[in-house]
């Protein structure tokens, strides 16, 4: 029966049976879409209009912009912001576990520190190898 | 499961004992831990059972022990052939070593998962150390370029992958194979997402696998990557990334054979016929071996196109013979040390050093699929096994095998030839270390004997 | 030890001495080369002797399948019966005997270990073929033979002034033999497609099953297509010009390959396929007429001769032409009996002429020889003893084998018999005027030779005086039943036993007051011979001519028939042109063509196939969305 449809057709005629549910989605789709477009399009249109040099440049914070933006970083910033975001995850993950630590018991404590023990060997590691000194 | 923690300890301490700085050190606790693992993988052979038995995301069946304990040993080749390229670098030896084992770990998860989830842990497990060993010659811009080029490639792979997991998730409702293989027996009407998400599977295993189209990526990586990792992706990485497909499609998507067959078997002529053509022209050594295989990764997807009760095994033979070739010729490279990794540098190899000139030789010969050797009787048995379902497939292979034996034999008469007098390309000394030629001599031994392997089985 | 284990002995000897004088026969001294060679193959014969006292029934022993599918299976099987036994013990007996003259013959030739190498491997090519238990290893040891009769008579390649000559004569043996292969070769592809099986038995037993019925055509194709196949290595017309021009080796070789062992490959194969050729009575005919035309060419060729190899070669040529008749009419047992009896006079003549040339200092030319009987009486004697053999007479072996032959011949037609009577008769001339020239008369020779005439050493007057016994007694082997009522036709009754078909096959008697007047016709014309050649050449002195006086049928019999020249006109000129304008056009404008076209577009298709390799990563991504776009619509095209 779905055979000889075509490709979006037949995504649509397979969620078919439940289409009544999106509808609502779709329609804030709709709403989200018209008020950004509203907004862009009418926004310039009804407000007064002033302009100057300093406001149309691109960065304006009261310091004039100077130098090309890319220039090298220190490799160190990297490292150490994607240390951050390890050790961050790790973070996150211990919400849900404080969430249910009555839940998993002993089972999961075990689990938890298993969790944590490799990363604090990855944490060693990290200290050992000298990626957190800043200057070497 | 056992196998499995040793691995990951034993690199885990390989890790640490690298700030010890001794690299005799490291590599003996690696190949020992290494050795471990393939002890638990064979007690796990004679007695099937495991303590973590409850757990149900990996299973340690034979069809994953034989994988494994392939892939264990050609880490070990490769990290004795590699040795002295590691130890180099004092300060990352350990992290190179360290790195290949993890590697190796997602590889063997990738042979015995039992759930989509695994498999791709597996997956990421397996590719991110490489993408990181790929670039391990920072200095090399040529590393850089490969690392990065197979980072931003695989993420687009695995991207694909995942979608296509989701997509059959979304079709089946469930993420282990088995349960997937019962839903499509039993389905009275698959839904299209399900095939969608089988192509987007497809899709990311050809590519982790290098077939056409997904194989751009290769001969750039194979190329800049240091010559241990070009022999680590094609030898262990294929195996791996084979097993999975291999599983994968068995048993998951079983009941859809007569819907990716076709594809496949499309694919695989496109890659055997890019793989061996693009292979005719080319100067640098390891792109010739990117190339090469390239096409045997053609051959290799017979298997999967014709699907007998002896497909695994083939495929498990084929790049058991592949993988022993490959790193005889790497490590030959390795010897060689051209700079700019011309195959011009091999000439005078074979009388400048017989020995290696013999295995380089012999591993050619074994690829292009030369009786007796072991490359042979793996291409027999893909072939013989295909032959009465899909004769018209195997005149193409045989016609590639043909296209195949010109750049093999044009190799192999580079190496026997005299030593150039020309002063263009300066005469490499051919040094060899006591590991290197020990991974030579098992390669050998193995291209020559391995076809005794088919009495046992 | 029993016969299964003792069999593959006897092939294992000669393979052995092969390769140790193949591959370390540099680093042995000369007497350990040629001693070890000798002496495997002595060691061959007697196991093959104790072997035949043993044997009462056909004992097969399986050494390693070769091919097996499930519509053919291809064994290295041995056979060993009464046939394949005999023929081992002539080939080890009167090889082993050639291999000890040799280290005498050999033995100031730089190649003494190639030569002994290699007649160590013709033996052990000539044993599979007789010993192999299927046409397969029949024709595998067939092939064998060949290739070591190239080398052998090519050996002398590098000699300066015969050399390339010698290779010639090799390629033309080589090709010539081919020819005959090839008709084997179908035959034996024939034999796969009707019986389904190569093995000796299997087919015998369908074909002697009641219920056979006889596909004549196909029958008629497989013998004839063996016999093609027989006259190549048998040298039988069309095929035989290449026997007399192989004598350009060594004369051992001539004596072992050409005279002995090798020709006879032939008759072996019609022997053994016997049941075959009794159901395709039309080859039988064929064969009959073939070896009758070629035992009366070559006789008559060989009346002119003045080289004494050539005269004995193109006696060969006759001889087998008479073996061949005698497999026409069906005589299987005589033929063999002949072989054996043919092989120890002609062996013990060529042996002998070894001698002669040996001490004339490697003259060959009978006008240029003479008198020699004081100088070598050794040689002599036993030579003499070679010639009354192969001319039939009384009470010598040759006497018994060519008679039962001729009564046979007697038996199926007068006219036959007697075109045979005068082929024999031929023999007899031409072997006489040969002997009398040798060693009667005044010796014709330089100085120079006269001063080095010598007897040949020890080690070569042994096997000729071995030999000459052999020649004069190997006639009790099958003594017809006139002499010996009990004991008569001992052969025959050797092959009923357990060679396959022979005890089908029953030859009538003639009475014996026949056989007594055919024997009586053939002593006197052999006595007769003999005196008159006496007075001809010892009492008139007669000489040859030279080339250039010789007139009328002498001067065609000098040029061998012209047969040379009929074929260089008749084959080769056509087939040079056609190989001239086969390579100008199909070569050079189709083959290379094809050839190099293929190779350019692979090039070319590699070239183009490599700039898809751009380095851009992005185009990389681009390939793999396009590849997953194709999928999915091949998907959408699917359902």
């Amino acid at each position: 029966m779905l055979r000889s449809a075509n490709f979006v057709g037949l995504l649509y005629l397979n969620l078919m049976s439940d289409v009544q549910d999106y509808i609502p989605i779709v329609l804030q789709s709709l709403v989200v879409l018209a008020f950004v477009v509203g907004t862009l399009v009418f926004a310039p249109k009804l407000g007064p209009k002033l302009s100057s040099a300093k406001k149309d440049a691109n960065w304006e914070c009261g310091i004039e912009a100077d130098g090309n933006a890319r220039f090298p970083i220190s490799v160190r910033y990297f490292v150490i912001a994607i240390l951050f975001v390890l050790f961050d995850v790790e973070v996150i993950f211990f919400y849900p576990y404080a969430v249910n630590f009555q839940a998993l018991q002993l089972e999961g404590l075990m689990a938890v520190l298993i969790f944590v023990g490799f990363f604090l060997t990855g944490f060693i590691y990290v200290l050992k190898k000298g990626a957190l000194e800043w200057e070497k | 499961m056992l196998a499995l923690i040793i691995l990951f300890l034993t690199a885990l301490v390989t890790l640490f004992v690298g700030f010890a700085k001794k690299p005799l050190l490291t590599l003996s606790l690696s190949v020992l831990g290494l050795l471990g693992t393939a002890a638990a993988l064979i007690c796990q052979w004679y007695h099937p059972s495991d303590f973590l038995s409850s757990y149900e995301g990996v299973n340690m069946d034979g069809f994953a022990i034989l994988f494994s304990l392939v892939a264990i040993i050609f880490t070990i080749l490769i990290i004795f052939s590699g040795f002295e390229q590691f130890k180099s670098r004092l300060d990352h030896t350990a992290d190179y070593i360290g790195l290949l084992i993890f590697s190796l770990f997602g590889a063997i998860v990738m042979v015995s998962f039992q759930d989509m989830f695994m498999f791709f842990l597996g997956l990421e497990i397996l590719s991110i150390p490489i993408y990181v060993m790929a670039g391990a010659r920072k200095d090399d811009p040529l590393s850089s370029e490969s690392s990065l080029k197979y980072f931003i490639t695989g993420a687009f792979a695995t991207g694909i992958l995942l979608f296509g997991i989701a997509w059959l998730y979304g079709a089946t409702g469930t993420f282990k194979i088995y349960e997937i293989q019962q839903f499509f027996m039993e389905a009275e009407q698959i839904s299209s997402l399900a095939y969608v998400g089988l192509l987007f599977i497809l899709s990311a295993f050809l590519f982790k696998i290098g077939a056409a189209p997904f194989h751009f990526w290769s001969p750039d990586v194979y190329d800049g990557a240091p010559a241990p990792v070009t022999g680590f992706m094609a030898a262990v990485v294929k195996l791996g990334a084979f097993g999975a497909f291999i599983k994968l499609f068995t048993i998951a998507f079983s009941e859809l054979y007569d819907f990716w067959m076709p594809a496949l078997t499309f694919l695989a002529i496109l890659t055997m016929f890019v793989g061996n053509l693009s292979a005719i022209r080319q100067v640098r050594f390891k792109r010739l071996l990117a190339y090469s295989s390239i096409a045997h990764v053609g051959y290799s997807l017979i298997t999967m196109v014709v699907l007998t009760n002896n497909s695994a095994l083939n495929l498990w033979y084929y790049l058991f013979s592949y993988g022993f070739a490959t790193i005889a010729l790497i490590t030959v490279q390795m010897i060689v040390n051209d700079r700019e990794d011309r195959i011009e540098a091999f000439k005078g190899l074979g009388r400048a050093n017989p020995f290696v000139g013999f295995v380089a030789v012999v591993a050619l010969l074994a690829l292009a699929g030369v009786p007796p050797l072991m490359g042979f009787f793996g291409k027999f048995l893909i072939f013989a096994d295909a032959i009465s379902q899909n004769p018209a497939l195997i005149a193409v292979a045989l016609l590639n095998s043909g296209i195949g034996i010109f750049y093999y034999l044009r190799t192999v008469i580079v190496i026997l030839q005299k030593p150039g007098v020309d002063n263009e390309i300066e005469q490499s000394e051919f040094k060899t270390t006591p590991l290197q030629l020990i991974v030579l001599g098992i390669c050998v031994l193995a291209m020559l004997f391995g076809g005794g392997l088919l009495m046992v089985h | 030890m029993s016969v299964e284990q003792l069999l593959p002995l006897v092939l294992l000897l000669p393979l052995i001495g092969g390769f140790i004088n193949g591959v370390f026969g540099n680093k042995l001294p000369k007497v350990v080369v040629g001693s070890l060679a000798t002496l495997l193959v002595a060691g061959s014969f007697f196991i093959a002797l104790s072997i035949f006292f043993q044997l009462d029934q056909a004992v097969e022993v399986k050494l390693f399948s070769i091919i097996s599918l499930p519509d053919l299976t291809l064994n290295a099987k041995l056979l060993a019966d009464n046939l394949s036994i005999w023929m081992t013990l002539i080939i080890t007996g009167i090889g082993s005997l050639i291999h000890l003259f040799s280290m005498g013959y050999m033995s100031h030739d730089p190649g003494y270990r190639k030569f002994f190498t290699y007649l160590n491997l013709f033996i052990f090519s000539m044993l599979i073929l007789v010993l192999g238990s299927n046409y397969f290893m029949l024709f595998f040891g067939w092939e064998g033979v060949g290739i070591c009769s190239y080398l052998l008579i090519g050996f002398h390649y590098a000699d300066e002034q015969k050399g390339f000559l010698n290779g010639i004569a090799a390629r033309k043996a080589f090709i010539m033999n081919r020819v005959g292969d090839l008709g084997l070769l179908i035959g034996l592809f024939l034999l796969l497609m009707q019986f389904g099986t190569l093995e000796y038995s299997e087919i015998a037993a369908v074909v002697t099953a009641e219920d056979f019925v006889n596909p004549t055509w196909m029958m008629f194709g497989i013998t004839m297509c063996l016999f093609i196949g027989a006259t190549g290595k048998s040298a039988q017309i069309p095929l035989f010009t290449w026997l007399p021009d192989a004598m350009a080796g060594p004369t051992p070789v001539s004596a072992l390959i050409h005279a002995a062992t090798m020709v006879t490959a032939g008759i072996f194969l019609t022997v053994r396929s016997n049941y075959l050729f009794e159901l395709a009575p039309d080859t039988q005919k064929v064969m009959l007429y073939i070896g009758l035309a070629t035992s009366l060419v070559a006789a008559f060729i060989a009346m002119r001769q003045n080289d004494i190899k050539k005269v004995l070669a193109y006696s060969t040529v006759s001889q087998l032409g008479l073996l061949f008749v005698a497999l026409g009419l069906g005589a299987y047992t005589a033929a063999m009996f002949h072989v054996t009896t043919h092989a120890f006079f002609k062996a013990l003549l060529f042996l002998g002429s070894g001698s002669v040339i040996h001490a004339m200092s490697d003259e060959q030319d009978i006008r240029k020889m003479g008198g020699l009987k004081k100088y070598i009486p050794v040689t002599h004697w036993t030579f003499l003893i070679g010639t009354l053999a192969i001319t039939g007479f009384p009470l010598l072996s040759g006497f018994y084998s060519k008679d039962e032959i001729l009564g046979y011949a007697f038996a199926e037609s007068i006219p036959l018999y007697l075109i045979l009577m005068f082929s024999v008769l031929l023999t007899a001339i031409y072997m006489f005027r040969m002997y009398f020239l040798v060693f009667h008369g005044e010796f014709r020779g330089s100085d120079h030779q006269k001063h080095h005439l010598h007897e040949s050493p020890a080690n070569m007057t042994v096997p000729l005086i071995i030999l000459a016994i052999l020649s004069v007694f190997g006639g009790v082997l099958n003594l017809p039943g006139l002499f010996l009522h009990d004991q008569a036709h001992y052969m025959t009754h050797l092959y009923e036993h357990n060679v396959a078909g022979m005890n089908l096959i029953h030859m009538e008697h003639l009475p014996s007051n026949t056989i007594m007047v055919l024997m009586a016709v053939a002593v006197i014309s052999c006595l007769a011979v003999l005196a008159i050649s006496y007075q001809v050449y010892v009492k008139k002195k007669s000489l040859p001519k030279e080339d250039a006086q010789l007139t009328g049928w002498e001067k065609v019999s000098a040029n061998k028939l012209y047969f040379d020249e009929i074929y260089t006109a008749l084959f080769v000129k056509p087939i040079e042109w056609l190989s001239e304008k086969g390579y100008r056009f199909f070569e050079i404008v189709f083959l290379n063509g094809i050839v190099f076209g293929v190779a350019k577009g692979f090039e070319t298709a590699g070239e183009v196939v490599k700039k898809w390799e751009s380095g851009r990563v992005n185009w990389y991504v681009l390939w793999m969305v396009s590849g997953i776009v194709g999928l999915i619509i091949y998907y959408l095209v699917k359902f």
